[in-house]
């Protein structure tokens, strides 16, 4: 359980001038529930597009499952297994709920003859799989519908089948319960624990703590691209880098108050 | 069958043939405004090899097929890595200079043309128009379709699931000059006579126009788009002058009214919808 999945070593992300990662070295166990929080504009979601390829790094290496992938493309991270949602979903508009989903399943599909198949018809293998991954969702009645027009907790549902259609050794979930309501968020955690039941391992960016209280083992935060704290959801509560990242220190809040 | 119907029926099927070359990078979100590029090399091809070479109708299609083709394959890496305007431009300058070095080949008849002695009558451009649409029809409907339609929608998610952008933008771009150069060949060979003012810039923006008034997003749209094209000013053919007028206006209201054009996935899931309401299903009834 303890043998590290993801490796990031002295990673720094620089853009044209302005540092927004800055040397962070921390790694994700193997099945561990890991939490990334920080203050708006921490580069947290720059972390997962440096983790997934959708940007180069500047500086440093991420390494999966003991292999060198700093310099991967994002298709092939994908196929090593890294999978990622997204802080505004962006499910493919003109897809069904099923077409979604099993576009997931391509980091899995090699061969000619899996590209040739027809995955549209019902009964391809593909098609069926998708549909049982909707229904294990409790999604299977929007499967022939557009994604684009259907309520944003469904959407949200779907980008995170399609996540799991991928078949992921790493999930990056960015802010998953935003928008959620909260017997929606309840739910959620449910299910990514059961999720990481299964072997998954999680990585979740998340601004609802009680949320992240409940989900994480371990949490680490990000202030101005630096890594400040790291330990469980109530140690990097108390920390006081982190009261001062969230709320500011206390001297300033005193020299603000005496002018 | 008239003359008449005869010849509309055959400019319709080659146009549609056409339009599917165009449509199937389209559907990946690639805007191909040099067409007539690869119908022009698919109509010399065919041409020369049955005029030269003698060969059989079927062989010198299937090699102008592939010599479109090729063409499309080493033309797909440079025009590929530009974007939006600039691959449009690509593409028109494609054409140009296809257009440019075939009336400098003597060959072929240079500037005056080049007649061509083996025909090909509607029934043989019926069934290769059949083909193309199944064809394509299949193709959308497999992982390379799903694929390409999802590069449409947001090309970074789809390199994220797995989808190699590259190499699926490059197939689309070149099967599709392959279905060109068969329209092109089939051109050719219908007509008996082919000349380089017949594969313009205006060629290749009718067919693109047309693509997309049909719609990208099911392989049904073309159908209708090169219906729309070169039906509609046959229709208006009584009003004389004002024909293309009345013909432009529909064009101008079709795209007011559809702007994702006529033919839409969403059009389709209704409709769908509607005929299961008709027929109850099992769930349905439960």
């Amino acid at each position: 359980m303890t043998k590290p999945l993801l490796e990031i070593q002295n990673l720094s992300k620089n853009f044209s001038g302005l540092d927004v990662i800055r040397d962070v070295t921390f790694h994700v166990n193997e099945g561990e529930r890991m939490a990334l929080i920080g203050p708006n504009g921490a580069g947290k979601t720059t972390m997962f597009n440096l983790i997934t390829g959708v940007y180069p790094v500047s500086q440093g290496s991420i390494r999966m499952a003991g292999e060198d992938i700093t310099t991967a493309s994002d298709r092939s991270r994908a196929q090593r297994g890294i999978i990622r949602t997204f802080q505004n979903i962006r499910l493919m508009p003109h897809l069904t709920a099923a077409e979604n989903v099993m576009l997931g399943q391509t980091c899995h599909s090699h061969g000619i003859w899996s590209w040739l198949a027809p995955v549209g018809l019902q009964s391809s293998r593909s098609r069926k799989e998708a549909d049982h991954a909707l229904e294990v969702s409790g999604l299977l009645e929007y499967r022939d519908m557009l994604t684009y027009d259907l309520p944003y907790g469904v959407q949200k549902r779907i980008e995170l089948a399609r996540a799991l259609s991928a078949k992921p050794k790493l999930i990056l979930l960015d802010e998953p319960a935003a928008g959620l309501n909260p017997s929606e968020t309840d739910d959620l955690a449910q299910q990514l624990l059961d999720i990481s039941a299964s072997g998954v391992t999680l990585l979740t960016v998340e601004h609802d703590m009680h949320f992240v209280r409940r989900l994480s083992q371990r949490v680490i935060v990000l202030n101005f691209g630096s890594l400040i704290a790291e330990g469980t959801a109530a140690e990097v509560q108390n920390d006081q880098h982190v009261l001062e990242a969230y709320l500011g220190s206390d001297r300033k809040l005193e020299e603000e108050v005496a002018t | 069958m008239s003359g008449y119907l005869s010849g509309v029926l055959v400019a319709y099927l080659l146009n549609l043939i056409i339009a599917y070359a165009v449509f199937l990078p389209g559907a990946g979100g690639i805007l191909n405004l040099g067409v007539a590029g690869f119908v022009a090399i698919g109509a010399y091809a065919s041409a020369w090899l049955s005029n030269e070479m003698e060969w059989p109708l079927a062989v010198t299609i299937l090699l102008s097929m592939g010599v479109s083709a090729l063409i499309g394959l080493a033309i797909s890496f440079p025009i590929l890595r530009t974007r939006g305007v600039y691959m449009v431009l690509a593409t028109i300058a494609f054409g140009e200079v296809v257009v440019g070095l075939l009336i400098n080949v003597e060959a072929i008849g240079g500037a005056a043309g080049y007649p061509v002695f083996e025909f090909i009558d509607l029934p043989v451009i019926a069934l290769c128009t059949l083909a193309v649409v199944l064809f394509v029809v299949w193709l959308m409907s497999t992982r390379f379709g799903l694929a390409l339609r999802a590069i449409h929608d947001d090309e970074p998610v789809a390199a994220l699931f797995g989808v190699s952008v590259r190499g699926v933008r490059v197939a689309a771009f070149t099967i599709g000059a392959a279905i060109a150069g068969l329209g092109g060949a089939l051109y050719g060979h219908h007509y008996a006579y082919v000349d380089v003012i017949y594969f313009t810039t205006l060629v290749s923006i009718y067919t693109l126009l047309y693509v997309l008034i049909g719609g990208v997003q099911t392989p049904w749209g073309p159908i209708v788009g090169a219906a729309v094209f070169s039906l509609l000013p046959e229709l208006f053919r009584g009003a004389t002058e004002w024909r293309y007028v009345f013909f432009a206006a529909v064009i101008i209201l079709i795209m007011a009214v559809r702007p994702e054009g006529i033919i839409t996935r969403a059009l389709l899931l209704r409709l769908k919808r509607r005929g299961t309401i008709a027929a109850p299903t099992k769930e349905a009834a439960q």
